[in-house]
C-alpha cells in the first residue's frame, strides 16, 4: 500500500528545476486555517524513528520538523559540540624530514578518545588538570642489527621507521589519573602515520590537549559527516506498460521498483523508495512522460551522523539539542534582563 | 604563558663584549654526504674529515619551539 | 578578561512601545537565526519578522519583529524563545524514547 502524502508537504521534482520549496505553514498564508505554534499539534505530528545504528554512524528519521529546525542540529553537531584536540605543541627536537609547524598540524588532526563531558573548555591559556591534557611523543629511528643484507623494506632494516598516533604517551597530572582511570586518553586509532623517519632521525614533542569547538577550527569538528536529505516521493501516475518495465526500473536505484515476476506490474517499494538518488534519469525518457512525479516530502528529514570523535554516533544528536538549548536560555535571560529595564518608554538602544 | 615548558639553554646574550673577536669556539656541523659531525674553525678548510666532502649543514636549535597545532 | 557585549542589544530606531524592533544577539549565527525567524513567524501577532548575518566577518545577527497591535516584540520574542526549547525538548523526549525501544539495525563498521 502506497503512502500518499499531503500535497502541501512535497517539493516538486522537474527536469530541470524544484518547485514549492519554501514551507507555507504560517498563521495567514492559507485563509480560515490555524497555523499558530501549537505544541500539542506538534508533538502529535512529530515522528523520531531510529533506522539503523553501528559502532561508527547513526541513520535516523526526523519527521514533522521545518527545515530550520532540523538544519539547526546539523550545523550544531558540526560546528558546535565540543571535542578534545592538541593546540599546543613543544617541539624540543624533531630531524625528520617533515616541518615542525607541519608536523604539529597533523598532531592537531588526530582524534582522541577523550569524553568532553571530562574536561573544561581553557579560557584565558590558563592551563590545569580540569581543561588540558598533556602527552609525549619520542621517538628515534635505529638500524636494525641482523637486517638481512638485500631487503630494502624499511620495516625490515629499522627500528621505528614511522612515527604513528599510536606512540603519544598520555602523562597524567592532578586528579586526571583518578577522572580518566577506566578510558585513560590516547587517540581513538593507534595506526595514523604522522611521519616517516631513517636511522638518526629523532623527534621529541610534548603536545597539549584542549577543548574546542568546530567553529573555532576543524579539528574539533566531531563528525566525519552529519547530514539530512529529504524522503524521495515516487508517483507512478499509470500503468507502465510491460516492456518498459525493465527500463523504467533502472532509472531508479537497485531495490527502489519492484516488478512483479508473472504480471510485470510496476510498483515503488516503500521501505526502499528512501534508497533512491532522485538522478531524474525517469524525466529524459520521453516514453515516461506522464507516467510519473517525482517529488521530496519537505518535512521528513533522514539524518544521517558518523562520528569520528570520542562521541558514540547515537551520543551525538542529543548532544546538539542541548547545545540548542544552552543558547536559547542564554537569549533569553538576555532578553528578559532587556524587558527588566525602567519601562518609562525609554528604551536603552545600542549604537550601530 | 604561565606553564610552558622552559627551555633547555638559558639565554646566551650578554657574551661577546663590544670590540673584541668572538671567542674561538667550536661549533658541530654535519656533513651533507656522510652526515658525520665535524668542527668548523675560523681560517680552517671547510672539509669533512670522514669523507672530504664540502658542504656542511648547521645543527638543529637544542631549544624548545612553540607551535599551536593549526 | 575582556568585557563580553551583551548578548541581547535593542537597536536604534524601535519604536517606543517596542512593537517594532530589531535585535541585535552576539556571538549567534544562521544556526539560532533561521529557527527563531520560523517560530517567530508561527505567532500570529507577529506582523514581519526576518533576521540577517550583517557581515561574516562579525558574529551577529539582527532579528527584525514588527507587531499588530502595538503589542510588545520583546514579549514575543520570550516567548519564540520558550516555544522553540519546547521543540528541543519534546525531539530529545521523542529520540531518546526511539533509542531505548532499541527496535533498529545494528550493524558493524570498520574505522
Amino acid at each position: 500500500m502506497a503512502t500518499t502524502y499531503d500535497s502541501r508537504r512535497l517539493v516538486g521534482i522537474k527536469a530541470e528545476r524544484v518547485t514549492d520549496v519554501s514551507s507555507r505553514d504560517f498563521p495567514g498564508h492559507y485563509p480560515d486555517e490555524d497555523h499558530s505554534w501549537n505544541l500539542e499539534k506538534f508533538r502529535e505530528n512529530l515522528t523520531v524513528k531510529i533506522r539503523r545504528v553501528s559502532n561508527r554512524s547513526i541513520d535516523f528519521d526526523l519527521v514533522g520538523v521545518d527545515a530550520s529546525i532540523a538544519n539547526a542540529f546539523r550545523r550544531i553537531i558540526i560546528a558546535e559540540v565540543p571535542t578534545i584536540c592538541i593546540e599546543n605543541v613543544y617541539v624540543y627536537n624533531n630531524t625528520t624530514v617533515i616541518a615542525d609547524e607541519i608536523l604539529a598540524h597533523r598532531l592537531g588532526l588526530i582524534p582522541l578518545n577523550i569524553d568532553p563531558k571530562a574536561m573544561e573548555m581553557r579560557v584565558d591559556d590558563e592551563s590545569t588538570d580540569r581543561n588540558t591534557i598533556v602527552f609525549e611523543l619520542k621517538l628515534e629511528c635505529t638500524r636494525k642489527k641482523d637486517a638481512p643484507k638485500d631487503s630494502t623494506n624499511p620495516s625490515e632494516l629499522y627500528n621505528n621507521h614511522e612515527l604513528l598516533s599510536g606512540h603519544l604517551v598520555w602523562q597524567p597530572a592532578g586528579e586526571q589519573e583518578e577522572v580518566f582511570s577506566k578510558n585513560p586518553p590516547a587517540p581513538t586509532n593507534p595506526n595514523i602515520v604522522l611521519a616517516k623517519l631513517r636511522p638518526g632521525q629523532v623527534v621529541e614533542m610534548t603536545l597539549h590537549a584542549v577543548k574546542g569547538v568546530g567553529k573555532d577550527h576543524a579539528k574539533f569538528n566531531p563528525v566525519a559527516t552529519a547530514s539530512y536529505r529529504l524522503l524521495p516521493n515516487i508517483v507512478i501516475k499509470k500503468p507502465i506498460p510491460p516492456h518498459l518495465a525493465e527500463k523504467f526500473q533502472k532509472c531508479f536505484s537497485p531495490g527502489v521498483i519492484r516488478i512483479h515476476p508473472r504480471t510485470k506490474a510496476v510498483t515503488v517499494d516503500e521501505e526502499n523508495k528512501r534508497k533512491d538518488t532522485v538522478s531524474r534519469e525517469v524525466l529524459r525518457h520521453p516514453e515516461f512522460e506522464g507516467f510519473v512525479e517525482l517529488s521530496r516530502v519537505r518535512d521528513f528529514f533522514l539524518f544521517n551522523i558518523e562520528s569520528e570523535s570520542a562521541y558514540p554516533p547515537q551520543r551525538l544528536f542529543t548532544e546538539a539539542i542541548a547545545v540548542m538549548r544552552g543558547k536559547i536560555s542564554s537569549i533569553r535571560r538576555a532578553a528578559e534582563a532587556l524587558g527588566d529595564q525602567p519601562s518609562d518608554g525609554d528604551v536603552v538602544m545600542a549604537d550601530s | 604563558m604561565s606553564q610552558l615548558p622552559q627551555t633547555a639553554n638559558p639565554p646566551q646574550g650578554g657574551r661577546y663584549s663590544v670590540g673584541l673577536v668572538a671567542p674561538k669556539e667550536a661549533m658541530d656541523y654535519n656533513c651533507a654526504d656522510c652526515g658525520a659531525t665535524n668542527e668548523i674553525k675560523s681560517r680552517e678548510p671547510i672539509r669533512c674529515r670522514e669523507c672530504g666532502h664540502r658542504i656542511m649543514y648547521k645543527k638543529r636549535t637544542k631549544r624548545m619551539v612553540q607551535f599551536e597545532a593549526r | 578578561m575582556v568585557e563580553l557585549p551583551p548578548k541581547v542589544t535593542i537597536m536604534k530606531g524601535a519604536s517606543p512601545d517596542l512593537s517594532a524592533a530589531t535585535y541585535q544577539i552576539h556571538d549567534e549565527s544562521h544556526t539560532i537565526g533561521n529557527a527563531l525567524r520560523w517560530m517567530l513567524m508561527k505567532n500570529p501577532k507577529v506582523e514581519f519578522c526576518g533576521y540577517s548575518v550583517p557581515h561574516p566577518s562579525e558574529n551577529v545577527i539582527q532579528v527584525r519583529i514588527q507587531m499588530y497591535d502595538n503589542l510588545s516584540s520583546l514579549a514575543a520574542l520570550i516567548t519564540a524563545l520558550g516555544d522553540l526549547d519546547d521543540v528541543c525538548a519534546t525531539i530529545e523526549e521523542k529520540y531518546i524514547a526511539d533509542m531505548q525501544a532499541g527496535d533498529y539495525e545494528r550493524w558493524v563498521e570498520r574505522s
